[in-house]
């Protein structure tokens, strides 16, 4: 299993795996279950893959609750290299390995997996995430130099009855980051608008 | 302490001819849905009495994060004019329907603001009408008002335009939200002043 992950993770995440404190420190987070791994892949991998996206066709969608460009789901995809990245995510090593971060039970396989581009003024509402058999939402960051007063930050929600209330915390976009949190009827989120001239390119989904 | 306004006075000339408000009636009746948009509505000296009122006003921050971002705006000023027998009369004279009272909001957005389509908004067709108050205002800030069916069928947007008002028959079905405000409106802010003609 080890051997196959640590193709495309940092060691340093693979180690962690293997200790019971991250499931604990996930399990416990606030406002619910989340946890961002800073440089998660291998370096190498996350510049090819950046390289990879850059030249997906991405679609700008406009809604009340969104602006932002999208890539088709990448289980089509042509590229090679994004070819690969979808088969690493949707192994069954990979459902293992994020097992074993978040105590929660995934199957190997079941997954959505698309690019994301917010381009200066872009911005995703307070939305919950929570349809169908969603169990993990994950995002991995692909861009650099977003500060604090650029925005584009990923925003967890406090919630009562079931609705957001305040803003819990936030987290800037960083380079090779790993958003992960646990979709539930409370985890509402939201990327703050990007407010700077700079493309912010990520790439995730959901584990099933 | 700005002085409460009276409609008629207030209504830009162009408006209150008989001819043109028989124009803008056939207009309004052959749209399909029945609207009307109204540029420089009011003459330049209510403009600026309504937002100095505006200014004036005691105000209400509205949040909750997946519902609306705004500030509420209660002023005088705003239910003088929008609340007026004259104000009815002119509703009638250039849509037909006989409203008898006006529930009024008065809103303001500014960057970060927004409001989205939600389960439990009012799905019957009504008769509504918005005023804005936009100097400076560029659509690419967002803040336009959007209808829509919330299907594949065309949205109906009305960009935020200074001194504009419109009058919309809502079609049943059709929901509306206001499009995020983006860091590109800087300081700049729209008012919205918005009611639903209510009849006994």
């Amino acid at each position: 299993m080890i051997d196959f992950l640590s193709s495309w993770i940092a060691p340093e995440w693979l180690a962690v795996a293997e200790k019971s404190f991250f499931v604990r420190n996930f399990s416990l987070a606030k406002p619910y279950p989340h946890a961002f791994l800073k440089d998660f892949l291998i370096e190498e991998k996350a510049e090819a893959l950046l390289a990879a996206l850059k030249k997906e066709v991405f679609v700008h969608k406009e809604s009340d609750l969104f602006s932002l460009s999208q890539t088709n789901d990448l289980s089509q995809c042509t590229n090679y290299f994004l070819k690969s990245f979808y088969l690493f995510v949707s192994s069954k090593e990979f459902a293992q390995f994020m097992q074993k971060l978040t105590g929660l039970s995934v199957k190997g396989g079941a997954l959505d997996l698309a690019g994301s581009l917010y381009g200066p003024g872009d911005y995703l509402l307070c939305h919950d995430d929570h349809v169908e058999d969603r169990k993990i939402a994950y995002v991995l960051y692909l861009s650099r130099g977003f500060t604090e007063k650029d925005g584009a930050e990923f925003v967890l929600f406090n919630s009562a009855h079931k609705r957001p209330t305040t803003k819990a915390s936030s987290y800037p976009p960083a380079w090779n980051g790993l958003m992960v949190f646990e979709v539930s009827p409370v985890s509402f989120h939201m990327v703050g608008e990007n407010c700077s001239s700079k493309d912010r390119y990520a790439i995730g989904g959901w584990l099933h | 302490m700005v002085a409460l306004m009276d409609f008629s006075s207030s209504l830009n000339p162009l408006y209150v001819s008989g001819e043109v408000q028989k124009q803008m009636r056939n207009a309004f009746f052959s749209s399909k849905p029945s609207v009307l948009v109204l540029p420089d509505f009011f003459v330049p000296s209510t403009v600026t009495a309504l937002m100095k009122g505006l200014k004036e006003s005691n105000e209400t921050v509205c949040n909750e994060p997946d519902r609306l971002s705004y500030t509420r705006l209660f002023s005088a000023v705003g239910d003088s004019l929008f609340s007026s027998p004259s104000f009815l009369d002119f509703t009638h004279a250039v849509t037909g329907v006989n409203a008898t009272q006006c529930d009024l909001a008065l809103m303001r957005f500014g960057h970060r603001d927004f409001t989205l389509l939600h389960d439990d908004q009012d799905a019957l067709s009504k008769l509504i009408f918005f005023y804005m108050l936009a100097r400076g205002w560029k659509k690419v800030s967002g803040g336009s008002r959007i209808f829509t069916y919330g299907d594949d069928r065309l949205p109906l947007s009305f960009d935020a335009n200074h001194n504009s008002f419109v009058v919309f028959k809502v079609p049943v079905g059709m929901q509306d939200f206001v499009k995020y405000v983006n860091h590109r409106a800087g300081k700049n802010t729209i008012a919205y002043i918005s009611g639903t003609f209510l009849k006994d």
